[in-house]
């Protein structure tokens, strides 16, 4: 079995690739909060797309110019928005995500993100918040520990100021996505 | 201070100080000591796989994966803590 590692010249191919594509994404997860700077270590790296068949599309295309062989069911399914698709057998372990938990809008997280030298993040308060709304056993340490990240981290990124509007907003939307699912 | 009170702070300060040096360090550093390959069981034994929904993808886990991999929903009093 291939022992699939993400290494940095693999980070800069997929992020010159998608670039080269003009594919939209952000890096999210755990994978995305150890870009950011959290001391930890994760297997798969996680990529959280728009919902859209041309991105998605355009997003294929940049995966195989790295390697990855992916199926025309595979690929079907990434057009079609699946929510999740895990890739296994690629240069490295690649999840692709429509709709993480926690995160109602791709176009919101998005104004959110930082550009972590040239790779899209999404904000340390919405990665926090997808492993809080995804509520697994696997996460409860981490969760401990990313808050305590976040708070090293702010010192030296500090969060934009929002209006108590639009926090209502967000907090409102993110809790209708909740209980819709 | 009691002990179990210094230890938790003890250990907030290490991993405050360990964060500190890491988001010292060059991002492609992050990337090279961030990511490692450890077999897990199920999850990694297919090329691929999709799921339409993410409560697909949870009753999936739920139903496929060894408890001890962790993907299993928290119990109710850690939930959303």
């Amino acid at each position: 079995m291939p022992e699939s590692k993400f290494t940095s010249d693999q980070a800069v191919a997929v992020a010159a690739a998608c670039a080269a594509h003009q594919v939209d994404y952000l890096f999210i997860g755990k994978s995305g909060a150890i870009l950011l700077g959290y001391p930890a270590v994760t297997q798969d790296v996680d990529l959280f797309l728009p919902k859209d068949r041309q991105n998605a599309a355009r997003m294929i295309r940049a995966l195989q110019t790295i390697g990855f062989k992916l199926s025309a069911t595979i690929q079907k399914q990434i057009r079609a928005g699946a929510d999740f698709v895990q890739l296994k057998r690629g240069p490295f372990d690649l999840d692709l995500i429509h709709a993480p938990d926690g995160i109602p809008s791709f176009d919101e997280a998005k104004k959110r993100s930082v550009i972590q030298d040239g790779f899209p993040v999404a904000n340390l308060r919405d990665i926090i918040a997808s492993k809080r709304a995804s509520n697994r056993e696997k996460d409860l340490v981490d969760l401990l520990l990313l808050e305590e990240f976040r708070l090293e981290y702010e010192k030296r990124h500090p969060p934009a100021l929002e209006t108590a509007a639009v926090k209502v907003m967000r907090t409102t939307t993110a809790a209708k996505t909740r209980s819709r699912k | 201070m009691s002990q179990p009170s210094r230890k938790r702070e003890d250990w907030r300060k290490q991993w405050r100080a360990q964060c500190r040096r890491q988001l010292n360090r060059p991002t492609l550093s992050r990337i090279k000591y961030g990511f490692a390959y450890v077999y897990k069981p199920v999850l990694d034994d297919s090329p691929s796989r999709a799921f339409g929904t993410m409560a697909e993808y949870r009753r999936w886990c739920r139903m496929k994966l060894p408890r001890y991999l962790g993907y299993w929903p928290a119990p109710a009093q850690h939930a959303g803590k």
